[in-house]
Order: C-alpha cells, then structure tokens, then sequence
C-alpha cells in the first residue's frame, strides 16, 4: 500500500491505473440561471496527493468543489468516493463521508469564540444533550497546539486578524480528520510564515497519513511549492490532468487561457500626454492603503491589478468617496478636492460601477427604467417633480446606447441575464455625466458576448473625452485594453507597467511580490 | 490564564455592563425611596414587579438571538392569561375539586398552549418561508381575536391561594417571583444555551449561510426557539394570571415593546447572534422598575413610555459612542504608525 501511495504520490501513472482514487467527478453539469458553471467536468484525486484545480476566474474549480462539499447542488453527474458511487445533497453529507473544505469566503460565526467555532455542530455532549464547554476549550487548545497554531480557543473571532480567521477556518476543517480536504483559496489572507505552515501540514496528511487535498490558488509559487497533480478547467470545461512538472508554464497558461480570439484586435487608448483627469499624492487609508502615487491621463484606460484583497477594491472606493483616504492629496483636473461622500465625488464627476453588482449596483426588484435614472434625479425633474418625458428620454437613450436587450423598461432588473444587469449599471453610472469611471470587476459572471461588448464601449468612452480606471480580476481584460497597468501588492503599487512592460508574466510575478518594484521610492 | 479569561469574559458580555450598572443606579434609588426596602417585603415586591417581563424577555431574546422578532409575544400572554383564569374553576371541578390538583392541571394546559402557539409561529417562519416580523404581527392579531373568544368580557375565577402562592413567600422569606426567575434560568435557559440547539441559535442569528455550510440544522433550531419562546409567554400568562386574579383580553399591554427593548438593552443585537438572557433580565428590570421609581416621585405614570424611551435611548447611546470613540482612537493610530513609517 505504502508503495502505491509513493508512486500516486508522485503522480507517476502506471500506477494510477490500477489505483482506486479516493474521490472522483465525472460528468458533472450545473448551471446558474442562464450561465454554465460547469459543462461535463471532472476529475479523480488520489490518497496521498495534493490536487490542484487550476483555471481562470469563473472556469468552474469552485464550483467543481462545492459541489464535492453538498453546498451547491449539481444539475446531473455523479460522485465517487474510493470506487463507491456517493450522494451528497448537504454539507451534512459531505461530513458524513469525511470531506472538509475551506473557502475563501469565510464560514465562521463572529460572535462565537475559537474554540466554540471549531467544534460547531460537533459539540461533545454528556447524556442530557448539555454541551461540555470546558471539553471543547481543552480539546480545542490542546488541539491548536498540536498542529501548532499559537490561538487562544476562548477569544471571540471577531477580535482576530483576517489572516488568523483563516487560521481558525483551517483548524476547523482539520479537526474533522478529513479524508479529503478541500482548500478552495484558503491562503488569500494568509502571510507567509502561516503559508508555510498550512503546506508543512498538507505534507504531512498526504505523505504521511494518505488522505487526498484539493487545492485551488491563484499564486503559481504556491501551486509549485504543493502540487503533485493538477486538472485545468477552461470556460467550465474539463480541460486535462497531468502530473505536475510534465508541463512548462507557459504550456500551462496556454491551456488555461486557451486560443485566445479575435479580441487583441482592440486598440489600447493612451490618453491625453498632457492632460491629468485625476492625480493621487500619498494617499493612504487605515491598514489597507499606503502611499498611493498614481495620475491617470484623461482619455485613458489605466489598469489596476493584482490578486484579490490587495487593496484595489479599497481604492476605488475610496476615490468614490466610501471611505476617505486618511492622509494625501486628490486633484481632480489640477483641483485639489476632498472626497468624503459619494456626492462629493459625483460633483467632482467621478463615478464608481462597483463589483458587487447585485447587492451594491442595483435595487433588483425595481424597474429597469427605475435603476438607470437612479442617480440622476436631479436632472429628470422640474423643480423636484420628476418628468416623465425626461426620464423617458433617458432611459430610451440608455438602453439604446448600451443595446440592453429587453421587451420593456418597466421589468424588473432581477429579470434580466447578468450581462444586461451589468449594462443597466453602466448606464445608470453614465447617466450622471461623471468623465472619470471606476469600474470594478464589471464583467464578473458575464458572459462572453456582453464582456466584448463592455470592452468596445469603453474604448469608446475614452474618445469621448472619459477617463477610465479599471480593475479586474481576469487579466486578460487589462492586458487587451490597457496601455498602463498599476500592479496591488498588500496595499502598495508594487510597479506601474506601460506599454510593451504590460504582459501577463509582468503581471504576476509584480502581484505575487517577487518582482521587486519599480515604483518605489 | 485566569486573568485573561476574566479579561475575555469581559470583553465577551461588555454590552450588558452597562445594563447592569443602570440597574444599579436604579436599585439604590429604589433603596432610597421605599421605605421597606431591607425587610422582606423589599424583594418581593421588586420581584414581583419585575418577573413577568423577564420570563416575556428569556422568550424574545431567543428568538432575536436567531435574528427574529416576535411581535406576537404581548397577545400571546393576554390569550394564556384568559385561557388560565378561565379553565382554573372547570379543571379544579372536573378534577375533583382541589385548587393545588387543579391549579397544577390549569399551568400544564396553558403551557401546553404556549408551546403550541410559539410552534406555529416557528412553522410559519420555517415552512412557511416567512419573515418573523410579519408572522407574528399576524398570529398576534390571532392570538388576541382568540382571546376575545375565550373570554368575552374580562373576568374569570381563580382562587385567592393560586395568588398568594405565586405573589408570596417561601418560608416567609424567600420571594415567590425570585425563585421562578431562577428556576427560568437554571431550567430553561442555561440547558438551552449549553445544548446544540442552543449554540445553533448564535450561529443563525450570526452568520445563517455559514451555519448552513457548517452542516447546522437550521429549520430544527428556529423550530425549538418558537416553541421556548411560546413557553415562556405562557408562563407569563399564568403569572399575570395570578398577579391580576383574572383575564382580561382588552387589558392594553407593552409585553412585546418592552420584552424587546428588554433584549437590546441588555445587548442583544436584532440582527442576530449576539446576546444573552443575563443582559435581557438587567433590561426588563430597568424596563418594570422605572414604573415604581416615578410613583415615588409623584409622577404620572401617563409619562412611563416616555422615561423608559429616554432610558433605552441612553443606555444604546453608550455602545454607540464607546464604539464611535475606539474606532477614532484606532483610525489616529493607523495614521500615527504610518507617520512613523
């Protein structure tokens, strides 16, 4: 047994074939509404291995594990556990045939202690159902000791770090002995130091003990550093598995982004050399944002990069006025302002999609007519009163410009695909004349169609005189329309890419804070 | 360590300090005010003052603790109440006759009651897939209509010993109403609160979706609150019953206001999670008490509403600014460090 679990272990195939794996997909379907999560997909992860799903944003990995977990329901296919075809409907079931995961979006209740989070819905019990507290502190930290973690089992988790909430959110998934253990980005939040220790443990379960891990992460230093197999997902398709180390990274990135299309035929806006719509001196925000220096030229498209929660999302906001900055200097046209309200900014004509269209880019249940004149009230009415001949007017010229596809203006915007809410978001964003738009990850969850319709309408923005400042999690975006790219690293620009400096590889190693940078003092 | 833990414990139930500090202001108040104050009498007539909110208060909090409402609780007391004083003097015949035998019948009906009405409302909530607000607004309206029905005109009869023995003495010393209030918290709350049930109410009223993803049986959970929560309504019910010595369903009541200002002012949050009946019971004792203070006063108790408005406001307004304070304090830190960078 020892033997196979090397040979798995090294991913070396001969042996694979004879092997059961510990946990298999195959033909899994799911769809969201109107977008494929997953078309056909699967995969088999072997005892002893670290699998790692790679994939764009939106391929489908995380879907592909949460359906493993029984939190999303799959529409058809089938599970597999060690050769046994399993169901799994709850995150109960997955307990039950010990699968544990860890996602990025955190699962932990804030006014709960450690030790109370760890042991949810597992609590030790004595005969009348009464909770054994003291048990669950003991056992919590003499657990924590165990894998090592330096956390006090009675403090509350809201009083912790993000990084050590993730900590908790692991301990809690390995506490459950897991045979398989799922790490959906599990170490977005973490440092290096916590890193390193979370991979000395996947080590030691998959080596050591033979149980299987999933692993997905954006950082390819990381994915180096764990994997012994890995399957590539492409526009939620199943794409191929290899042993790690068979194939260069480019061969990686090339399957990963496929063949790429007609696309690269857009031309990258440079903007005004003389002319600065917007320019930040030192701005910085409580722990998030430190020392910013950035201009961007009116006309341009300028891109901000860089792995999620690097403070890019904070920038924009704070450029909206959600959040001021703490210390610097804003100029708005050689201006100096202050931006610290939404309305602020709006008056200063800067204007903000925000990524979260559902929840802070829409009111769902209104009209679509409705949303788009949202945030220009003032200019559709006659001394208070709205007029409805102006209002027509503005939602007829939006839909029209934005090609919204839709019978009528007074359905529901719920009702709409995601790409067409996103288009009632621009407009709506338009509609107060604002010149200088942040767009947050606008074509998150979109489908390729509207993608390159966002894409056209922004070049054109730009030559009707709109600055654009664009962060994106899919870098493909940023590499297709940006002539200048500034790469987020833990709160700084870590480099300020331009021209034929911005490519992909540029990208990542300036985001995964290896490349040194080129825009410090 | 166990300086820590204290520390942590602190830190854990720092929003009802505040409670119990105004609690205390008004204690001494009362101390000075009324003369009887340190015979036995003193207690029980505090405790008798306080009890029925804070047995109306254990049941809100648990389901504000689920990041419910319950605005049926009030009417929900009125229909015990009614069905008490009515039932007592048929049970007693039917069963023979004697007030203890019937008296024992009377409080497991009622509380049988309870539990089924608080049931209902869980199972609107849950299969019904309804908001909590607008399924007790309308079992409310239930519950009163169904009050009417069982009492018509206010009245019924229930003997004066049900009264005294729920009002009095134990050994003529110990009150009566301070013994439930324990036997409400040794028997009802601290079970619940150490058991699954219990946990599973932090974590809905925190974070529903996690505690989903942590394989908690939500539907079962809120399914048991509702029913704790009519429990303790019904209880409510027999002490109103005994305070008053009959139902009365057009008796205007603030059970429901108050119990939730009871819940916030002891620290619980309405968006769920936070909380606990310790802070609950300081609250409803602030809440009843205030009542006493201004008849010593001489003051009208048309202005009851208003005071304990004005001491609610106060007392949340405490939270917000300690908060407001250290988020300041933290925000100069963070430039200050950065400056020193």
């Amino acid at each position: 047994m020892k033997q196979i679990i090397e040979e798995g272990a090294a991913g070396a195939a001969p042996g694979q074939e004879t092997m059961v794996p510990l946990i298999e997909t195959a033909h899994i379907s799911k769809r969201f509404g109107g977008i494929v999560a997953l078309n056909d997909a699967q995969m088999k992860c072997y005892r002893g291995e670290t699998h790692v799903l790679i994939g764009e944003n939106g391929a489908g990995k995380s879907t592909m594990v949460k359906i493993i977990c029984g939190v999303t329901a799959r529409d058809s296919g089938d599970i597999y556990m060690e050769g046994q075809k399993i169901d799994i409907n709850s995150a109960q079931d997955a307990q039950a045939h010990k699968i544990a995961a860890v996602f990025q979006e955190l699962s932990l209740i804030q006014d709960l202690s450690v030790a109370e989070n760890i042991f949810l819905a597992n609590e030790p019990r004595n005969r009348f159902g009464r909770i054994n507290f003291r048990q669950i502190y003991d056992k919590a930290q003499a657990f924590l000791q165990e894998i090592g973690l330096d956390l006090n089992p009675r403090v509350m988790v809201r009083n912790l770090t993000l990084c050590q909430m993730q900590l908790v959110e692991i301990a809690k998934a390995l506490y459950k002995d897991p045979d398989v253990l799922i790490l959906d980005e599990a170490t977005s939040a973490l440092g290096e130091k916590e890193v390193k220790w979370l991979f000395d443990m996947m080590h030691k379960l998959t080596k050591e003990q033979g149980k299987g891990i999933l692993f997905i992460s954006h950082r390819m230093d990381e994915l180096r550093q764990v994997a012994d197999r890995a399957t590539i997902f492409r526009d939620a398709r199943y794409v191929m598995t290899f042993p790690w180390g068979e194939l260069e990274d480019e061969e990686i990135v090339e399957h990963i982004s496929g063949k790429k299309s007609a696309e690269t035929s857009l031309e990258k806006p440079k903007g005004s050399e003389t002319e600065t719509a917007l320019e930040l001196v030192n701005a910085s925000k409580g722990t998030c944002l430190h020392n910013l220096n950035l201009k961007l030229k009116k006309g341009e498209i300028l891109g901000i990069a860089g792995l999620s929660g690097h403070g890019q999302v904070e920038l924009l906001h704070a450029l909206f006025g959600d959040g001021e900055f703490d210390t610097g200097e804003i100029y708005v046209d050689g201006k100096q302002v202050r931006l610290r309200n939404e309305r602020e900014a709006l008056s200063h004509g800067i204007v903000l999609i925000p990524e979260d269209r559902k929840n802070d880019g829409l009111i769902l249940s209104r009209s679509i007519g409705e949303n788009i004149t949202m945030m220009c009230l003032k200019s559709i009415s006659n001394s208070g009163v709205l007029s409805g001949k102006k209002e027509k007017g503005v939602i007829a010229d939006a839909v029209e410009r934005m090609s919204i596809k839709v019978h009528s203006a007074d359905l529901p915007v719920g009702s709409l695909s995601g790409g067409n809410q996103q288009k009632v978001v621009i407009a709506k964003a338009l509609s107060t004349k604002a010149k200088i738009v942040l767009l947050s990850d606008p074509t998150r969850g979109i489908d390729i169609g509207t993608k390159t319709e966002i894409y056209h309408l922004m070049a054109q923005l730009t030559q009707e005189g709109y600055s654009i400042v664009f962060y994106s999690t899919e870098m493909s975006e940023l590499l297709l329309l940006c002539n200048r790219v500034l790469v987020f690293y833990e709160g700084r620009i870590a480099a300020e890419l331009e021209g034929d400096q911005v490519t992909e590889k540029n990208i990542i190693t300036q985001s995964i804070g290896v490349g040194g940078g080129t825009n410090e003092k | 360590m166990r300086n820590e833990r204290t520390k942590l414990f602190l830190k854990r139930n720092a929003e009802c300090v505040v409670a119990y500090c105004v609690l205390a202001v008004v204690l001494v108040l009362f101390a000075a005010n009324q003369a009887d104050f340190f015979t036995v009498y003193g207690p029980q007539s505090i405790f008798n003052q306080v009890i029925t909110l804070c047995i109306a208060a254990l049941g809100q909090t648990v389901i504000v603790l689920t990041s419910g409402i319950d605005l049926s609780v009030g009417n929900l007391i009125i229909f015990t109440n009614c069905v008490a004083a009515t039932i007592y003097m048929p049970v007693t015949n039917a069963l023979g006759g004697s007030i203890v035998v019937g008296g024992v019948a009377t409080i497991v009906i009622v509380l049988l009651v309870g539990v089924l009405a608080g049931l209902f409302n869980g199972c609107m909530v849950v299969y019904g897939r309804l908001q909590p607000i607008v399924v007790t607004l309308a079992t409310g309206s239930i519950f009163s209509g169904l009050a009417r029905y069982v009492r018509p005109t206010p009245g019924g009869d229930v003997p004066s010993e049900f009264a005294r023995f729920f009002t009095g003495r134990i050994f003529d010393v110990f009150p009566m109403s301070a013994l439930i209030l324990l036997l409400a918290i040794f028997l009802i709350w601290i079970p619940y609160r150490k058991s699954r049930a219990g946990q599973a109410l932090y974590a809905i009223g925190g974070n529903e979706k996690a505690a989903f993803l942590n394989g908690i049986k939500i539907n079962r959970s809120k399914l048991i609150a509702y029913s704790i929560a009519g429990l303790c309504a019904a209880i409510c019910g027999v002490l109103l019953t005994a305070q008053t010595r009959s139902g009365d369903p057009t008796a205007a009541n603030n059970f429901t206001n108050n119990s939730i200002a009871a819940a916030v002012l002891g620290g619980a949050s309405l968006a769920g999670g936070k909380g606990s009946y310790f802070g609950s019971i300081a609250g409803a004792m602030i809440l009843s008490l205030i009542v006493g203070l201004l008849i010593f006063w001489g003051i009208s108790s048309y202005y009851q509403n208003l005071v304990q408005g004005i001491i609610l406001i106060l007392a949340l307004s405490v939270g917000f600014f300690t908060e407001f304070f250290k988020q300041k304090r933290e925000r100069a830190q963070a430039v200050a460090g950065k400056e020193a960078n």
